[in-house]
């Protein structure tokens, strides 16, 4: 990048650059070094404030509700993309593959013959009082023997640019949209840039999701009828359902307007009387999703669903309980999960993990904690982190207790670096950390997006990228 | 977005017409054509022009105003988004933004025209994005009952409170106080009527032509006649293409609003016209009613 300008200060010491790690390969090359580095930091700030009107103007929102009044927010987007060369992807590809294979085995298995506890590879308290593990899930087989239909595994690269499993998203992962949308978006603000760019696209999404979910759809139905089912409208990824049922091309509903008949058969009201359903890609959680058998108060669900897929007439996307895949001591255990199903090593490796739960390891931890990043096991959205080497005295104090506690709610991990990407902030073009979350969908195989959601942390120094703590998107490039 | 089409038509032309900010009997009619009389004496304000046209314009507490009637058309195509044409959607989520947005300060007699036509315009491309990209499903055909069924409501009110205003006060309620070139302007112009019905009608013709035109031209696209038998086609290809049958309750309130409003006989301005009015204002409401119950309603 030396001499463009524009990327002079885009690397930190120790720390993977997506742009310049790679800058050899031809495409970066031709596309960063030389075509974007060519632009005015003007020019870039004016495409940058021209893209998010157009995503004001479009309604790619999230709102805010301030008592009675509502304001709609964008999710912060930077308009320089973040490459992944074609030989970096093909590896993660593979790996994020291997992992869905092998997750699919564990979900079968821990709700059927549990040899994976028995044989104590996993600890068999880990998983069955696990809070995610659904008892009405035992001896139910998914059409198609698919849990996780679509998956979002969070992937981070290490100091040589090495993918490594973060962490994994087996219930509802969001953010696709975001990856459709931003491809949009840099299309209208950066035509000059795409031009030529040998960048594989990502609008086939939606067609593939469908294909996928129509190969999971109970035996005997040729033609299964999708269904999108949504919170509704006040849930704050509204947005993506809306987006995800115009792209399948299929109805978006809600709970009340799904129906399971005495036969088990589930249907939609509408207008022109009851309609056939074969598939429900929810975006609800286990909890609310029919209050036949699990919450009785959830006024979001339909009560029966669960009867239906019992009875093997309805295929449920992702199946009910496959959450325990998600719990971060769990994780800890995925490349013990992966050799014991498929006998082969991860292609994709773990971040080294200390689970509280193992006196040894739990020692360790105590004994590290200013070195360590925290995590309780059973949450999402980046709450209740602790970054040891960012923190005061008092939170190390404060986690120390909480550990002590109940220590099989806590892992840690090493302090990594997450790689950076240039991004435009009011200083110009820096480094700032990005982490990716590749879409995966499956049905008869599995299916990687060439993409994914690449998330930054806008703040300068920043590893949390979770959009409910200020983080931005990036387009996300991979190059063929 | 019908509605904040015909608020902003009358509202401009109220204030083209109007004297000034204090011709309280202008601003009241405004208020009247609505029924919002005692709905204005509540927020406590004095009776001007301004204050009448930011209640419209862009009060979010009056139900009634453009600015409440375009946040809730973007609800219902938030709601709808799957299904609504992507240039559809911006169109309205940026026009209502740009309403949303607006002051007080930024509201005023003199920019009323402007932001009125603003309005109009925006409502406009609306229909005519919904003409040239929307699908031709039920949600359409659903679309288009609900223009239909409010134009014929916001018509129906405008004759109706513009000759309540001109009968002469008396006994029989039937003599019709000659109305001057403004009165006419006003009313046809509210209802974008004015050069067809100048293109239709002799220099000689009277209020009752020009009520008549508004209410039975089988032609002028904003008349209660031609919105009622579009929403009744509109119903059939429901029944027809869809298997959607109406409830023999709505099919008979459908029937009854196409005869009430086929007739070759004007209405004579004056009682008689007002007793017919709310004869079709009543069976609009039961209309509208049959038909969220039947489609809409619980099972």
């Amino acid at each position: 990048m030396a001499g463009s300008g524009l990327f002079d200060d885009c690397t930190l010491p120790d720390t993977f650059c997506e742009v310049s790690g790679r800058k050899s390969d031809s495409e970066i090359d031709r596309l960063f070094t030389r075509r974007l580095a060519r632009q005015s930091r003007a020019g870039l700030d004016r495409r940058k404030a021209r893209a998010e009107e157009e995503m004001y103007n479009l309604g790619i929102t999230f709102t805010l509700y301030f008592g009675e009044e509502t304001v709609d927010r964008v999710l912060p987007f930077d308009v320089i993309p973040r490459p992944i060369i074609a030989k970096d992807w093909a590896v993660l590809e593979e790996g994020v593959q291997q992992l869905i294979e092998a997750l699919n085995h564990f979900l079968h298995d821990i709700y059927h013959d549990r040899k994976i506890l028995n044989d104590g590879v996993v600890p068999a308290d880990l998983v069955l009082d696990n809070k995610y593990y659904l008892e009405q899930m035992v001896g139910v087989d998914p059409p198609g023997g698919v849990y996780t239909h679509i998956c979002g595994t969070d992937m981070i690269r290490d100091h040589d640019g090495r993918f490594l499993i973060l962490e994994d998203n087996c219930r509802t992962p969001s953010g696709v949209s975001y990856v459709i949308e931003n491809r949009h978006l840099m299309m209208r603000s950066f035509p000059d840039l795409m031009e030529n760019a040998r960048v594989r696209p990502v609008s086939d999404y939606g067609v593939r999701l469908r294909e996928k979910l129509a190969d999971c759809a109970p035996a005997g139905v040729t033609d299964p009828s999708v269904v999108l089912l949504t919170p509704g409208l006040y849930n704050s990824a509204y947005f993506e359902h809306v987006f995800l049922a115009r792209e399948m091309g299929v109805p978006l509903v809600e709970g009340r307007d799904l129906y399971v008949d005495e036969n088990d058969e589930v249907f939609m009201k509408t207008v022109c009387g009851p309609a056939p359903v074969h598939v429900i890609y929810r975006r609800i959680d286990d909890a609310f999703l029919d209050p036949e058998a699990f919450r009785k108060d959830s006024m979001l669900g339909t009560p029966g669903l669960m009867r239906a897929m019992k009875a093997g007439k309805l295929a449920i996307a992702n199946a009910p309980g496959t959450g325990v895949a998600d719990d971060k001591a769990v994780y800890a255990y995925m490349p013990d999960i992966m050799r014991y199903y498929l006998d082969q090593e991860p292609i994709i490796s773990n971040v080294k993990t200390y689970v509280c739960r193992r006196p040894d390891e739990c020692k360790y931890v105590l004994e590290h904690l200013d070195e360590l990043v925290v995590k309780p096991v059973g949450e999402s959205g980046g709450y209740g982190i602790v970054v040891g080497p960012k923190a005061t005295k008092k939170e190390i104090a404060e986690v120390a207790e909480a550990i002590k506690k109940d220590p099989a709610n806590y892992i840690a991990q090493p302090m990594i670096s997450l790689s950076t990407s240039p991004t435009l902030t009011k200083e110009g073009v820096q480094p700032r950390h990005v982490d990716l979350r590749p879409f995966a969908v499956t049905g008869k195989g599995t299916w990687v997006l060439p993409g994914g959601l690449t998330r930054v942390a806008v703040k300068k120094g920043s590893i949390i990228v979770n959009s409910s703590q200020g983080g931005g998107s990036k387009d996300t490039w991979v190059l063929s | 977005m019908e509605r904040a089409d015909n608020l902003a038509r009358l509202l401009s032309v109220a204030e083209g017409f109007a004297t000034g900010d204090d011709d309280k009997a202008a601003w009241r009619g405004v208020l009247d054509t609505f029924s919002d009389g005692p709905a204005f004496a509540k927020t406590g304000k004095q009776l001007t022009g301004l204050n009448v046209v930011r209640w419209y314009f862009i009060d979010k507490k009056n139900p009634n105003s453009i600015a409440s009637a375009l946040a809730a058309a973007r609800e219902n195509a938030r709601a709808l988004r799957h299904i609504t044409p992507t240039e559809t959607w911006k169109q309205i989520n940026m026009l209502n933004g740009i309403i949303a947005r607006l002051t007080a300060r930024q509201v005023t007699l003199p920019k009323l025209a402007d932001l009125c036509e603003q309005v109009r315009l925006g409502c406009q491309a609306h229909q005519g994005g919904v003409d040239g990209a929307w699908y031709r499903d039920e949600a359409w055909l659903f679309h288009r009952l609900g223009c239909e069924l409010e134009r014929a409501d916001q018509t129906t009110r405008l004759v109706d409170v513009k000759y309540y205003q001109i009968t002469e006060p008396g006994d029989d309620g039937d003599a019709i106080i000659p109305p001057d070139i403004v009165w006419w302007n006003s009313l046809l112009r509210s209802a974008s009527s004015y050069h067809a019905f100048r293109r239709r009608h002799a220099l000689s013709a009277g209020p009752t032509e020009a009520a008549s035109f508004l209410l039975f031209d089988e032609d002028c696209p904003r008349s209660v006649r031609l919105s009622v038998n579009e929403a009744a086609e509109r119903l059939r290809e429901l029944e027809d293409d869809y298997g959607a049958a109406p409830s023999p309750e709505l099919r008979q309130i459908c029937h009854s609003l196409v005869d009430l409003l086929a007739r070759t006989e004007p209405v004579k301005p004056g009682r008689a016209l007002h007793r017919y009015l709310d004869d079709v204002q009543l069976q609009l409401i039961s209309f509208a009613e049959a038909l969220s119950e039947r489609y809409f309603g619980p099972d």
